[in-house]
C-alpha cells in the first residue's frame, strides 16, 4: 500500500508542477493576460500527458491546478479567485468538465496501453515458457533413448552374465556327476575288508581315486578361476578373526594330512574380509606350501590399517626373479621345487586364485624369502579398526 | 535294536546303487527312489525314515523344492548331495533346510562319516539332565525338548546340537571353530557357513524378531554367545543384527 503510494509521488509531483510551468509560460509569452483563451488547450494537452503518463489520480490534480491558475491568472478580476461574470464561470465549468473527459479518456488509453503490455510481456513470457518445456521434452526423450540404449546393453550383459553362470554351473555338474561315480565306486572298493580285490588292483584302484580327486579339484580350480574373471563371485565383507581363520584352516589342513606339521603364531585381531574367501586363499597357500615341506608355519599380525596372514615354508623358495610370475596362472616353476620328493601336482590356479581373491576384497598377496630358507606368503586385508570394534561392543 | 531308515533320492543310477549298497551293507534299511515325485510319495506311505539322502539335480521336481516341502512339517535329518560345489550352493541348500552337504565326487568314508554324523546327532542322549529357561523360551536337554511360550518348537537334530553347544555355554562366547568341531567334527574347518546357517535356523524359530537377536547374539569375528538370563534382561535393548 505504502509502497504503491510511493510509487505515484512523481506523478502527483509532476500534476502540480507541470500546470504551473505552462501558467509561467503562457505568463511570459502573452503581452496581456486575458488577450487570448487558447491556453485553455494547452491545459487540456498538460492534462491529457499527466494522465497518459501517471493516471486517472494525477489528472485529477493536474485538473484541479490548472482550473485554480486559470482563475487566478486569466478571468477577471485577474489575481484574485473571485469570478465576476456568469460567462467566465460558465467557461470555467467547461473547462473542468473537459479536463475530467480528457484525463479519464486519456487514462481509459493509457490502461489499455498498459494491459497491451502486460499481455505482450505475457505471451513472452509463455512463449518462454513452451520453449522451455520443448528443449526438455527434446532432452527427455534424448535421455530416454539413451538410458533405452544402456538397459538394453545392460540388459545384455546381465542375459550374458546369466548365460555364463548356468554355463559353469552346467560344466560343473556335467563333469562332476562322472567324477562322482569314478571316485565313489572306486573308493567302494578300497575299502580294506574286501577280499575280492588284489594289491595290484588295489593299487590301480587308489591310483584312479586319487587322479579323480584331482580332476574333480582341476575342473573346481578353473571354475573357481572363471568366476573370479567374470566378476559372478559374490562376497561377503565381514569381520573375520585373524588368529581363528587360521587355527580353522589348519585344523582343515591337518585333517587332510595328519604328517603336516602346522604351527600357528599370533595375536588375535580382526580383518574386514570374506571369511570363506580367506579360508580357500589359506587352504591353497597350505597346499602350496606343503609341496615344498612337511612343516608349514602360519602367522597372523594385525594392525591399525591392515591385517596381514602369512604362510611360509621351509623348502627352498623361490626365486627372486619368479615372485611374481607364480601367481600366474599354470605357472610352472623352475629351481623352487628342485630336490622335493613331495610334490603332489597342483591344478597350477591356486596362487592366481588367492590373488585375484585377495585383490577382490581390497587386499593384495605377495612372496617373500622366508629368513632361514623358504618362501613366505603374505596376504595384507584391510583391518575391521579399533573403531568398529568398539561400535560392535556397544552394540551388544 | 531296528534298523535304521534311509531315503536315498537320486537320478543318476550308478551313483544311487552305490549310495544304497553301501548303507545297506552297513545295516541299514534303504529306500532308493529316482525322482522328487516318487519321493514325495514315498515320504506320505511310509515310516518316517531316520534320514534322509537327496540329490539336489532331480528331473522334475528339483532337489530344494523336496527339501522344501518336507522341511514344511518333519525335521527328519536331510543330508544333500549335489553336483554343484560353491559355497553359494552350499548355503542355498543350508538355508532351505538340509542338515548337511557333501559335493560330488565324494568317496565311500566321507559319505558314511556324514551318515554316521547324523545318526549320532538324531540318537544323542545328554550324559547329564540339564535344562534353561531363558525369557519365554525353555530347552530341555535331557528330553530334546524345546519350547518357546509354552508352544514346543520342532528341530532338527543338527538344530538342537547346536542349541546344546551354546546352553552348556550360556554366557560365553562358542567361536565358529569350536561349533564346528563340538557339532560337527574336525573335517567341516573352516566352514563357517555352517554356524551361520544353523544359528540363523535357530533364531527364525526362537527369537521374537530374528533380525534383532537377543538370545543367541553374534559375537563379530568369531562366533556366537547364548545370554543367560540376567544378562538378556539387562540387554534386553541391545540385540543386534546376525552375523
Amino acid at each position: 500500500m505504502i509502497q504503491g503510494v510511493r510509487h505515484q509521488v512523481p506523478g502527483y509531483v509532476v500534476s502540480c508542477t507541470a500546470p504551473l510551468a505552462v501558467t509561467l509560460g503562457i505568463l511570459a509569452i502573452q503581452q496581456s493576460p486575458a488577450a487570448s483563451t487558447g491556453y485553455s488547450y494547452l491545459y487540456l494537452g498538460t492534462i491529457t500527458l499527466v494522465a497518459l503518463a501517471f493516471g486517472l489520480g494525477p489528472a485529477i490534480v493536474a485538473a484541479v491546478a490548472c482550473t485554480v491558475l486559470i482563475d487566478y491568472f486569466f478571468v477577471p478580476p485577474i489575481g484574485t479567485f473571485t469570478i465576476s461574470s456568469g460567462a467566465d464561470i460558465q467557461n470555467l465549468l467547461l473547462f473542468v468538465i473537459a479536463a475530467l473527459v480528457v484525463g479519464i479518456l486519456a487514462d481509459t488509453r493509457r490502461r489499455q496501453e498498459h494491459q497491451s503490455r502486460e499481455l505482450a510481456e505475457s505471451l513472452r513470457r509463455s512463449n518462454e515458457e513452451l520453449e522451455r518445456r520443448r528443449a526438455e521434452a527434446e532432452e527427455g526423450r534424448r535421455l530416454a533413448t539413451e538410458l533405452a540404449q544402456v538397459s538394453a546393453t545392460v540388459e545384455a550383459l546381465a542375459a550374458a552374465d546369466r548365460l555364463k553362470s548356468e554355463l559353469l554351473a552346467n560344466v560343473s555338474h556335467q563333469l562332476r556327476t562322472p567324477l562322482g561315480a569314478i571316485v565313489g565306486m572306486s573308493s567302494a572298493l578300497l575299502e580294506t575288508d574286501r577280499v575280492d580285490v588284489d594289491e595290484a588292483a588295489r593299487q590301480y584302484l587308489d591310483t584312479i581315486n586319487s587322479e579323480g580327486r584331482h580332476l574333480a579339484r582341476l575342473v573346481d580350480d578353473l571354475l573357481e578361476m572363471a568366476r573370479l574373471e567374470s566378476g559372478v563371485i559374490e562376497l561377503n565383507l565381514e569381520p573375520v578373526d585373524a588368529r581363528e581363520a587360521l587355527e580353522s584352516a589348519a585344523d582343515r589342513a591337518r585333517n587332510l594330512d595328519p604328517d603336516l606339521e602346522l604351527t600357528v603364531t599370533g595375536e588375535a585381531g580382526l580383518a574386514l574380509a570374506d571369511d570363506a574367501g580367506i579360508q580357500e586363499i589359506l587352504r591353497n597357500l597350505i597346499e602350496n606350501a606343503s609341496r615344498y615341506s612337511k612343516v608349514v608355519d602360519l602367522g597372523c599380525s594385525p594392525g591399525d590399517e591392515t591385517v596381514r596372514f602369512e604362510v611360509a615354508d621351509r623348502g627352498p623358495g623361490v626365486p627372486e626373479a619368479d615372485r611374481e610370475a607364480i601367481f600366474d596362472r599354470f605357472f610352472q616353476g623352475g629351481t623352487a621345487a628342485e630336490g622335493s620328493d613331495h610334490r603332489p601336482a597342483g591344478s597350477g590356479l591356486g596362487l592366481a586364485i588367492c590373488r585375484r581373491l585377495a585383490e577382490a576384497m581390497g587386499g593384495r598377496i605377495w612372496c617373500e624369502a622366508r629368513p632361514g630358507g623358504g618362501s613366505k606368503f603374505i596376504v595384507a586385508v584391510a583391518s575391521y579398526g579399533d573403531r568398529a570394534l568398539h561400535i560392535e561392543a556397544m552394540a551388544q | 535294536m531296528t534298523e535304521p531308515i534311509v531315503l536315498v533320492i537320486e537320478d543318476e543310477p550308478s551313483m544311487r546303487k552305490f549310495v544304497a549298497d553301501a548303507l545297506t551293507n552297513r545295516g541299514h534299511a534303504v529306500t532308493a527312489v529316482a525322482t522328487g515325485e516318487e519321493a514325495v510319495d514315498v515320504l506320505a506311505r511310509m515310516p518316517q525314515p531316520d534320514l534322509v539322502i537327496l540329490d539336489l539335480g532331480l528331473p522334475g521336481i528339483d532337489g530344494l523344492a523336496v527339501l522344501a516341502q518336507l522341511r514344511r512339517d518333519s525335521t527328519i535329518p536331510v543330508l544333500v548331495l549335489s553336483a554343484r560345489g560353491s559355497q553359494s550352493d552350499k548355503v542355498r541348500a543350508l538355508d532351505a533346510g538340509a542338515d548337511d552337504y557333501l559335493a560330488k565326487p565324494f568317496g565311500l568314508p566321507e559319505l558314511l562319516a556324514r551318515v554316521k554324523a547324523q545318526m549320532r546327532r538324531a540318537s544323542y542322549a545328554p550324559t547329564r539332565t540339564q535344562s534353561a529357561i531363558i525369557g519365554d523360551v525353555e530347552i530341555d536337554l535331557a528330553r530334546r525338548r524345546v519350547a518357546r511360550a509354552g508352544v514346543e518348537v520342532r528341530l532338527t537334530p543338527t538344530e538342537f546340537a547346536v542349541l546344546r553347544e551354546l546352553v552348556l555355554n550360556a554366557g560365553r562366547v562358542l567361536t565358529h571353530r569350536e561349533l564346528l568341531q563340538k557339532v560337527w567334527g574336525p573335517e567341516y574347518a573352516g566352514e563357517s557357513q555352517y554356524t551361520r546357517t544353523f544359528v540363523q535356523r535357530l533364531r527364525v524359530k526362537l527369537e521374537s524378531d530374528p533380525s534383532a537377536p537377543e538370545l543367541i547374539v553374534t559375537e563379530p569375528g568369531l562366533g556366537y554367545r547364548l545370554r543367560d538370563l540376567d544378562s538378556r534382561i539387562l540387554g534386553a535393548a541391545r540385540g543386534r543384527p546376525t552375523g
